[in-house]
């Protein structure tokens, strides 16, 4: 792919928001997605092109019509969300031994390292910018899931399913929570990995998964659902909004 | 969204929510949502990010609507708090500075109220269930910015406008331009390429050196200033 390629690409991405825009375009497996991250990993002039492109994307955001309103699905999974939150809260889960978590925190803390050290090592300047943020971004994972441990009725559920494993932390006094996998493979531009919260058959919208190199996440506060977790409680992860699941844990 | 026949104030629609009435919050949904979505939006240029800030935002008023306090501001007011300080959450986890905005200036029709939130909110009145975010420098007043990206976009020639607001607005694919507008495919390309080239180009000019230099047309590798030949393709 050639520079102008990879322009054209990025432009015609900026302005297909529907498809994901240009994120999707970054993350599309197909042979184009790899010939433009390949492009753009070697060619610095094309990195601030891409740079440049994300700042009007922000710009054009900032100047959406008064005429923008919220998609009509919407209302009814909030409404739902409401529901579920008005149901009285059960008994809290008792705590499971906190040394199970060592590994998992350890190897999270491993993927920031590696992250940090090939951000040290890369030449380009948006390369390094790239994994500046990614690193920030696992920094920030990091943190939220070390509030989360120092909760003191905080709930690990091992998720489980075709997209391999995953866990999920709650902090059921915080109502924060983080969910990751290393072994979910990319999706095609426009889909993402959603997170859900299934309580009595009744599914909660929790949010999208983030990607930083091998690793699908959320981190956030939980608004959706009371917490504490209870039994019977899952948490799912599917591709898409209507997907079906591909990590399961918690029943 | 059309306004609700619900003609109960904001004030009843609370006392109602504050009761558990899940109906007087499908009817402050219905009034105020599309405000809530347009803000996050704005802020995060994202339309699944607004979509969790504005479920977010409804939630908070159902689980804390105890902290609502009309004295300070208004519903709308309070809304377009929580949305923004959830927004600003998610371009922090994203690593990125919200370095563009301030509340006014995404707020639209809006703005004064936003400013005067904006004003409530440095004095640390503002509700304990959307704290004022702790680097208040991080959201920069900017007021001025929308105008001038509305400003660019009205000086674009009319089709080129078209394309350009249907394609990023509408959401809608070329295919689906070219079918809506009646012109030909590589039509709707050419004119959305050139309505991104010209915008650009008067952003560059318009929107002060710093920020104006962002979004400046890169320069291929070995490519001469403007004026010089091609660089290698």
């Amino acid at each position: 792919m050639d520079h102008a390629e990879a322009r054209e690409r990025l432009a015609d991405a900026l302005l297909a928001p529907r498809d994901g825009g240009l994120e999707a375009a970054l993350a599309d497996p197909s042979a184009t997605g790899v010939e433009l991250r390949a492009h753009l990993a070697a060619c610095a002039p094309c990195s601030r092109e891409l740079d440049a492109l994300r700042a009007i994307g922000a710009l054009l955001a900032t100047a959406a019509p008064d005429s923008l309103a919220a998609p009509p699905s919407l209302r009814e999974r909030v409404m739902a969300a409401v529901g579920e939150t008005g149901a009285p809260a059960a008994a809290p889960i008792p705590l499971r031994p906190r040394r199970r978590l060592l590994p998992l925190v350890a190897a999270m803390a491993a993927v920031v390292v590696l992250v940090a050290g090939l951000a040290g090592g890369l030449a380009l300047v948006g390369q390094r910018q790239e994994a500046d943020r990614q690193v920030a971004e696992l920094r920030d994972l990091m943190a939220a899931t070390q509030a989360i441990l120092a909760d003191p009725a905080f709930v690990r559920i091992d998720l489980a399913g075709p997209g391999g494993s995953g866990s999920v932390l709650i902090g059921s006094s915080s109502g924060r929570l983080v969910a990751f996998s290393s072994t979910l493979p990319a999706l095609p531009a426009g889909l993402r990995y959603e997170c859900f919260i299934e309580r009595g058959g009744v599914r909660t919208w929790i949010g999208w998964m983030h990607w930083s190199p091998d690793l699908a996440y959320w981190s956030g506060p939980v608004s959706g659902i009371a917490l504490p977790w209870r039994p019977g409680d899952r948490f799912l992860v599917t591709e898409g909004r209507d997907g079906v699941p591909v990590l399961v844990g918690g029943s | 969204m059309e306004q609700s026949v619900d003609e109960r104030s904001d004030a009843a629609l609370m006392a109602g929510i504050l009761a558990g009435d899940q109906s007087a919050l499908g009817v402050l949904y219905d009034r105020h949502a599309d405000a809530v979505f347009r803000l996050s939006y704005r802020l995060l240029g994202d339309r699944g990010l607004a979509e969790e800030v504005l479920q977010e935002t409804i939630l908070a008023v159902w689980n804390r609507a105890e902290l609502y306090d009309p004295r300070i501001a208004s519903l709308p007011a309070w809304l377009m708090t929580i949305a923004r300080n959830r927004s600003v959450d998610r371009l922090r986890a994203r690593g990125r500075r919200p370095a563009l905005l301030s509340l006014s200036a995404a707020g639209g029709s809006a703005g004064s109220d936003g400013a005067a939130l904006d004003a409530a909110l440095a004095g640390g009145r503002l509700v304990a269930a959307a704290p004022m975010p702790p680097e208040p420098e991080a959201v920069v007043d900017a007021a001025g910015i929308r105008e001038t990206v509305l400003a660019a976009l009205a000086g674009l020639p009319a089709d080129e406008r078209r394309a350009i607001e249907l394609a990023y607005y509408g959401e809608l694919s070329q295919s689906e331009i070219a079918e809506r507008l009646g012109w030909p495919l590589g039509t709707v390309k050419t004119r959305t390429r050139r309505a991104l080239l010209r915008l650009r180009g008067t952003l560059a000019e318009t929107l002060g050196p710093e920020l104006g230099a962002r979004v400046a047309p890169t320069p291929l590798p070995g490519e001469a200033p403007p004026g010089g030949i091609d660089g290698p393709r």
